[in-house]
């Protein structure tokens, strides 16, 4: 009994002992579990990490053109210069083109603010009478990019030479003053003397050189009942007739300096502007010009001529859009220059043309801007514009006149291209003319030559008002 | 117990409309008397103090009282002629007995007309290239007697100097009759028929009837009349402009289209404000004016 009491005793203590060996196994298990739970946490924080990074990462370093249009998005311009900013894009991809929308005529005094504050807008589209020759105001301030360097660089396509060769004569004239270069040219309006081509062959009239000889015209016309001027009338659009005589008669440069009060020696009563009142008058009361009406733009005189009746209308390449579609189909088109004055052909030369240029601008980049604008995306933006090849796609989608060399011009303006190819001189509307005078005096002369033309005073007391109003000019 | 509860409401219903008025007219009105003062182009935020400079450029600035001028021709114009053809108009309408309904809706319908739309209507009619109104008078052989009577080489409406301003004149008439009708209308519409019944048993008939009961009783209305006119032929501007298409010349430049050119071409806001402050006061002291002499008529009626 006693052996087998010490028998279970034995095998008891041998149990324990095993039981004893395997105690110290159970408790190296828990450390092995929480040792395998830290490493799990560590593998989580690593993540979040790597995640936060990513997002860090993402932006591509992308330079902003911001083009501020003229034009609504939807219009056929918007959607033309919209389709420009994404080649420019797909060949620059550091380029980010971005339109937003300033219309109007005067949404670029909205555009100036924006300078003014600090945050301009890149390219600025309609903004020539900001860019006169000789500079504007925003010229003035140093808002706006000087273009000369890149002008002297290639062009978009290197075979057509340095940039600002590509443009035509008249455009330069007005982007180019004193070495600077203040914008690029978006496209062309010039005036030119159109004329109906079926009434010259019907009474055997050839196409006048010379003032006289546009008189003489218009007395074969006159006795055969058809008016010869039209775009008369009483209101402003009459000082256009006035401006060319009086061009013709000046020169360019006097002209330029009496309009914008440059030189003390020129004043408005010197023989030419008297002279070119007097050849105006005489115009109107040999009742060459049309009995107009005091309404805007003269449509109704643009109806006369195309109807065959009046002959002569020294008017706007704008025209053929603006009455496009009451054009007859039978309509023969003559386009010439205005002419010169006998005694006076050495003071301009006969191939030239008055006009404007529609332009975009580039603003320097602003210091409180908010985003990272690139002035090198904006030049690069209007290289690509200006190219002669794009431009001749422009001209036949938007039907305008381009300022580049070559570009025929559009397919509904027969022979305007051809004037452009020759044209010797260019000259600013007279909207441009006075640059560096507040902007009554154009309200001002648009006034006396109304005054003028009506017979209300004479040339004399024309030149003498004329005189007092820019005496009296800021 | 009623009113006061409905008092109650007038802060709530009054108060934003009275805010408003507040913040978009009466204030606007008193920030111009500043601006009238100032020199500014309407854009940048410079705005200079100049004191009455712009007032003595005012008095010296022949082209402001030659549209002075013009808009004393259309007022008074308008009124020797609106108004009596347009009494005339309600007495022959009110005096007949069939077709009443008819001659008030035909004489109305140019005043439902747009002012622009009746501009440019007229603008093309009376064109001398290729307006219908010339070759009508050639046809029926009275272009060169109207160029003699009227002193005109040519019959060009709307830009010939001599023309221009009556012409002017007539379309607002035109354009005017059908109101200003209904304005009579509706002021012998409310003329008691016993009082005009017992004027005519006393003997009282035709122009005495007229002079002694008819014209005294219809002063109210003959007072709106006046006044409206008066309001309207100062303000003028939408007809003016649109007959010549914003290009306005000094033959028909009236204060309104003056002040308008020198603020938004000329960019002289602060002298525009002037001059609108100018306008503003001739208006006023021409309303009171007119107010007073028909009063004092009405009182003695």
């Amino acid at each position: 009994m006693s052996r087998r009491v010490a028998q279970l005793a034995s095998w008891l203590m041998i149990a324990a002992v095993l039981v004893g060996a395997c105690a110290p196994v159970a408790t190296p298990e828990v450390v092995v579990q929480t040792q395998v739970v830290k490493e799990t946490q560590i593998v989580r924080e690593t993540q979040v990490v790597k995640e936060t990074q990513v997002v860090v990462a993402t932006p591509a370093p992308k330079k902003v053109v911001e083009f501020a249009s003229f034009w609504s998005a939807d219009s056929p311009n918007g959607r033309e210069m919209i389709a420009l900013g994404y080649r420019l894009e797909a060949e620059n991809p550091e380029c980010d083109f971005v339109f937003t929308e300033y219309p109007g005529a005067e949404a670029y005094k909205t555009v100036n603010l924006r300078a003014q504050e600090g945050d301009p807008v890149d390219v600025y589209s309609g903004g020539a009478n900001a860019l006169v020759p000789g500079g504007g105001d925003e010229w003035k301030a140093g808002l706006i990019y000087d273009l000369a360097a890149d002008m002297a660089g290639p062009a978009y396509n290197p075979d057509n030479g340095t940039w600002i060769d590509t443009f035509t004569a008249g455009a330069r004239f007005e982007m180019e003053f004193d070495g600077h270069v203040g914008f690029v040219p978006a496209n062309q309006v010039v005036l030119a003397l159109f004329y109906n081509k079926a009434l010259y062959e019907q009474y055997g009239l050839q196409v006048p050189r010379t003032w006289e000889e546009l008189m003489a015209n218009s007395e074969v016309l006159k006795q055969n009942d058809v008016a010869s001027i039209g775009g008369g009338g009483f209101n402003g659009y009459v000082s256009y007739w006035y401006d060319n005589i009086l061009y013709r008669l000046m020169g360019n440069d006097r002209m330029y300096a009496l309009y914008n009060k440059k030189d003390p020696n020129i004043k408005w009563t010197d023989p030419e502007p008297l002279l070119a009142a007097q050849m105006l008058v005489d115009m109107i009361k040999k009742g060459y010009a049309i009995d107009g009406f005091v309404g805007g733009d003269f449509a109704a005189n643009q109806v006369a001529f195309f109807t065959g009746k009046v002959a002569h209308l020294y008017i706007g390449t704008f025209v053929m859009g603006e009455v496009a579609d009451v054009i007859p189909d039978d309509f023969q088109f003559g386009v010439t220059y205005f002419p010169t004055v006998t005694g006076y052909e050495d003071k301009t030369p006969y191939e030239s043309l008055a006009g404007y240029t529609n332009s975009f601008g580039i603003f320097n980049a602003g210091q409180s801007a908010r985003a990272e604008h690139s002035t090198e995306c904006a030049v690069k933006y209007l290289k690509l514009y200006s190219d002669k090849d794009i431009q001749a796609g422009l001209v036949s989608s938007l039907g305008f006149l381009s300022a580049v060399k070559g570009v025929p011009g559009p397919s509904n303006i027969p022979g305007v291209g051809e004037l452009l190819t020759n044209q010797k001189e260019g000259w600013p509307t007279n909207q441009a003319m006075y640059y560096n005078l507040d902007a009554s005096v154009r309200s001002k002369m648009w006034d006396n030559v109304v005054l003028l033309a009506s017979e209300q005073i004479t040339p004399q007391e024309f030149v003498e008002l004329m005189q007092a109003d820019y005496d009296a000019a800021k | 117990m009623l009113q006061r509860e409905l008092r109650k409401l007038v802060i709530p219903f009054l108060g934003p409309s009275l805010a408003l008025y507040l913040v978009i007219g009466l204030w606007p009105n008193l920030e111009a008397f500043y601006w009238a003062l100032t020199e500014y182009d309407g854009l940048a935020p410079i705005q200079t103090y100049v004191g009455l400079e712009n007032f003595s450029t005012m008095l010296a600035d022949r082209r402001w009282w030659g549209a002075v001028n013009n808009t004393i021709y259309f007022a008074i114009g308008t009124i020797i002629t609106l108004l009596p053809i347009s009494l005339l108009f309600a007495i022959l309408i009110m005096s007949v007995r069939r077709g009443r309904e008819f001659f008030k809706t035909t004489i109305y319908i140019p005043s439902i007309l747009s002012v622009v739309i009746v501009a440019f209507l007229w603008v093309f009619l009376l064109d001398s290239t290729i307006g219908l109104f010339n070759p009508a008078l050639k046809a029926l052989g009275l272009t060169e007697p109207l160029k003699q009577l009227l002193g005109v080489n040519s019959l060009n409406w709307l830009g010939h100097p001599k023309l221009a301003k009556p012409t002017i004149v007539l379309i607002q008439l035109w354009q005017g009759l059908g109101f200003y009708t209904l304005l009579f209308l509706a002021g012998l519409a409310k003329i008691p028929g016993e009082l005009l019944d017992a004027a005519r048993i006393d003997g009282a008939a035709g122009w005495g009837l007229f002079r002694h009961i008819t014209w005294p009783l219809l002063f109210p209305t003959t007072q709106t009349v006046l006044l409206l006119l008066i309001i309207n032929g100062v303000q003028i501007f939408t007809l003016v402009y649109a007959l010549s298409g914003g290009g306005i010349s000094p033959l028909t430049q009236v204060m309104a289209t003056y002040i308008y050119r020198t603020a938004f071409t000329d960019r002289l806001f602060g002298y525009a404000t002037a001059l609108s402050v100018f306008l503003m006061a001739v208006v006023m002291a021409l309303t009171i004016v007119s107010r007073e002499l028909t009063k004092r008529e009405a009182i003695e009626m």
